[in-house]
Order: C-alpha cells, then sequence, then structure tokens
C-alpha cells in the first residue's frame, strides 16, 4: 500500500468516533484548505476584545483580551479588569507556557492552560498532517485536523468563510467556537468560544481592534 | 473629582468663598494652595456636594502599538453615593447607594450581574474612589499617600504606595494630578510594575447639580 493510503486509512481509523464526512472531490477538498485556513489571522499579529463570560451557576463576567503572536509561534495572551488592571498574563511557545502574572482568581493551575487552548484554538492554526476533507451531515465543507492521541479540530466552511471551529478529546466534543460577522484579514467581529459539560462556559469576544 | 476648566478666575472665585484668599495681590501672594495639607484638602472637598463627568481611560501595554481607549461617566454624591459607567468597549456599570454596590454588565441590551465584582483587584481600585472623591487620601489602610507640591511644570499630585507589599504585584502605585478647582482631581494613574499604565482622565465636569437618586441605583 503506497504511504498516502496508510495516511488515510490511519486518518480515518482516527476519526471513526468522530461526526462521519462524506467524501469530496479532490480538487474541491485541495481548495478547501486554504478556505479553511482563513478562519486563523496570518501573523504576526495583535488584537484586543471585549469579552462577556457566562461561567457555571449562572455568573457572568466581563474583561478586556490582548492576545498576539509574534513571527516565532509565540502566543501571548492576557486579561485586564474593565479599569485596567492585569489580571493574567501568560504565553505560550509550543508546549512551554510561562506566566508573568496570574491574580486570584486567575491563579488557579488549570486556568493558564485551559485559556491559552481556548485562545490557541481560535486564532492558531491546527499542526500537523493535512486535513481530511469532506462534507458534514447538514452539507458544509469540514476540513479535519487529527492528532495521534491528541486533540482534532475541524474547521467548517460557509459559502464566503470559516463559520465554526470545533475541538475534540476522542469522540467528546471540548470546545465550539463560531465565528461571525464579515472577517478582517482573519479576524472576526465576534467569536463565540464555547466549552460544554460541567464546569463549561462561554465566552463571547467582540472585537475592538487588531494590527 | 475632575478638574473644572473655567480657569483661574473660577479658582480665584472659589478660594476667595473658601476664605483661602483675602482680596489684594500682597494677600494673593501669601495665599496656601488648597492642597496645602490633608486638613485643607478635606475641607476643599467637602465644599462640593456632587459631581458628574466624563472620563478617557487609556491603557497602554508593552505588546500593544496603540493604547487601549475606554470611555465612560461618572457621578458622585456626598456623602458615599457613587456611579461610575464604562460604555465602550465594555458597558459595565459600578452603583454605590448607602454602601450597597452592584455591578453589572451589559449583554443583549440587558443588565446582567457581574460576578467579577468579587475580585480584589477591582475591589481595590474601586473601592479607595470613594474615599478620595471625599477628601480622604490619608487614612485609608490600603495605599500611604504623599503630598506632592507642584514642581515645574509638574502640577501638584498625590502619590499612593500599597501598604501591603504583596499588593505591588497587582499596582505598584496610583498618583491623582489635582485640579485647579479646590477638591478635585483632574486626572490619575494607575502603575503596575512592568506592564504599563490606565491613565483616566476627567472631562466635561459639572458641579453641585442634583442627581437623581436612581442614577446610584441598579437600573431594572
Amino acid at each position: 500500500m503506497p504511504r498516502s493510503g496508510l495516511l488515510a486509512l490511519f486518518l480515518l481509523l482516527a476519526c471513526a468516533h468522530l461526526p462521519p464526512l462524506a467524501p469530496v472531490a479532490a480538487p474541491a477538498a485541495a481548495a478547501a484548505v486554504p478556505r479553511c485556513l482563513a478562519a486563523f489571522p496570518p501573523p504576526p499579529w495583535r488584537a484586543t476584545h471585549a469579552i462577556f463570560a457566562t461561567l457555571p451557576f449562572g455568573y457572568h463576567g466581563a474583561l478586556l483580551g490582548v492576545t498576539a503572536v509574534d513571527s516565532g509561534g509565540v502566543l501571548h495572551a492576557m486579561l485586564l479588569a474593565p479599569e485596567g488592571v492585569t489580571l493574567f498574563d501568560g504565553s505560550i511557545r509550543g508546549s512551554h507556557l510561562e506566566i508573568a502574572r496570574a491574580v486570584p482568581p486567575f491563579d488557579r493551575p488549570a486556568f493558564a492552560s485551559s485559556l491559552m487552548a481556548d485562545v490557541g484554538s481560535g486564532f492558531i492554526p491546527p499542526a500537523g498532517a493535512p486535513p481530511v476533507i469532506g462534507l458534514a451531515r447538514d452539507g458544509a465543507t469540514v476540513c479535519r485536523w487529527s492528532r495521534p492521541g491528541g486533540e482534532t479540530t475541524e474547521i467548517e466552511l460557509a459559502a464566503q468563510s470559516p463559520r465554526a471551529i470545533r475541538t475534540f478529546h476522542g469522540s467528546h466534543l471540548s470546545r465550539a467556537i463560531f465565528l461571525s460577522g464579515t472577517p478582517e484579514q482573519g479576524f472576526y467581529p465576534l467569536v463565540i468560544l464555547q466549552v460544554p459539560g460541567r464546569g463549561g462556559y462561554q465566552l463571547e469576544l467582540s472585537l475592538v481592534d487588531h494590527e | 473629582m475632575p478638574t473644572l476648566r473655567k480657569g483661574a478666575l473660577a479658582v480665584l472665585a472659589i478660594a476667595a468663598v473658601a476664605g483661602l484668599i483675602e482680596l489684594g495681590a500682597p494677600a494673593l501672594a501669601r495665599a496656601a494652595p488648597w492642597y496645602a495639607d490633608w486638613a485643607s484638602i478635606r475641607q476643599a472637598a467637602a465644599s462640593i456636594s456632587s459631581i458628574e463627568a466624563d472620563f478617557v481611560q487609556t491603557r497602554t501595554l508593552r505588546i500593544l502599538s496603540r493604547p487601549l481607549v475606554s470611555r465612560g461617566t461618572m457621578s458622585f454624591r456626598r456623602p458615599n453615593d457613587l456611579r461610575w459607567e464604562y460604555q465602550s468597549p465594555l458597558q459595565t456599570l459600578l452603583v454605590a447607594r448607602h454602601g450597597d454596590v452592584h455591578r453589572l454588565i451589559k449583554h443583549d441590551g440587558a443588565w446582567v450581574s457581574d460576578a467579577s465584582g468579587r475580585l480584589e483587584a477591582m475591589k481595590i481600585v474601586l473601592g479607595e474612589i470613594v474615599r478620595w472623591l471625599d477628601g480622604d487620601f490619608s487614612s485609608g489602610k490600603t495605599f500611604k499617600a504623599t503630598l506632592q507640591p507642584t514642581q515645574g511644570a509638574l502640577p501638584a499630585h498625590i502619590e499612593l504606595v500599597p501598604a501591603d507589599p504583596a499588593l505591588t504585584k497587582i499596582i505598584s502605585r496610583i498618583t491623582l494630578s489635582l485640579g485647579e478647582r479646590p477638591g478635585t482631581v483632574r486626572a490619575l494613574d494607575i502603575y503596575e510594575e512592568g506592564e504599563g499604565t490606565t491613565h483616566i482622565a476627567f472631562a466635561r465636569s459639572r458641579f453641585d447639580q442634583s442627581i437623581p437618586d436612581a442614577r446610584f441605583e441598579p437600573p431594572h
């Protein structure tokens, strides 16, 4: 079996428990990849968002978010109180996480990695092997990146541009990100991130500025 | 808190009423500024029954080439009623009346309760504001205050440094630039160690107007 065939078989097995994708013709698949990657702004970039958070037990919060990715791929994320006080300041390069500041309750052990995963899912393209391209049950074109033993990321295309990013741990949806409005250089006016399950939350990110 | 922009005439008129100066140039030369000491500051602040103003908050950060600008309004009514409202980019509201404090966020056109009101970092800043508006900078336990007189082009200001060294990890110091009108502050700067400054400048100040109770209560 040729190597490309082995790779395709492996990817199919890796996605065995994920929502099924119907095959698409090779030219359409090739054209879909750059369209899927348009979900992410090209680095380097900096952006600020107004964040409305819906937290467990019906709590709400408002924050200012500042994110940046440099040309070396380092992701920098900050959360500020409306009054301007820095509540969290961290950066990640690959898997190396650095926390410059974390004010309670943003100093909880799992918070930094969760925040970086949220931001990374929404703003950094998935790494790894070329994606599997297919059609979801509703007919939408989907690009799906799977990492052995890791997270699967899929991007769903609307007619004009990407409209959703989903991540899965195994077959379980771990994060859904909805992209709303007309994007400008990969930045959407509104990004809604949902983490399902117990302890789940929703973040609504309204774009304030980008450069 | 904010400054009055009517210039020296207004300052002189108010100072005369307050008995800080006498008529005539020699007396004027001897007059101490309203911020001569803590007692005179508190006395000047007590002469103001209410303040309403707009503000622009400019947050500079190392990773941003352009500052993050927020706009809002504030209202204060003696002795301790406060409304502090951000109108952009976030829409948040803090109202305090008779010590009853509410923090809210506007979402989809409706006000919802803000859980982050429990955050210590926010309480630190906003909890001190009522005390400052009352002209009381010296009795707070959270910050140590020093009064800095006018030095050349640098206007008189009050510098506040956290009393607890642990707090300096959040806020290293705050400066309050005093206004021309007695009892007022025209701007404040919040400094964070290694991470830029938050500058809040007040404008379009209105003093001693009657403010309805509803301004200090959560909207329904």
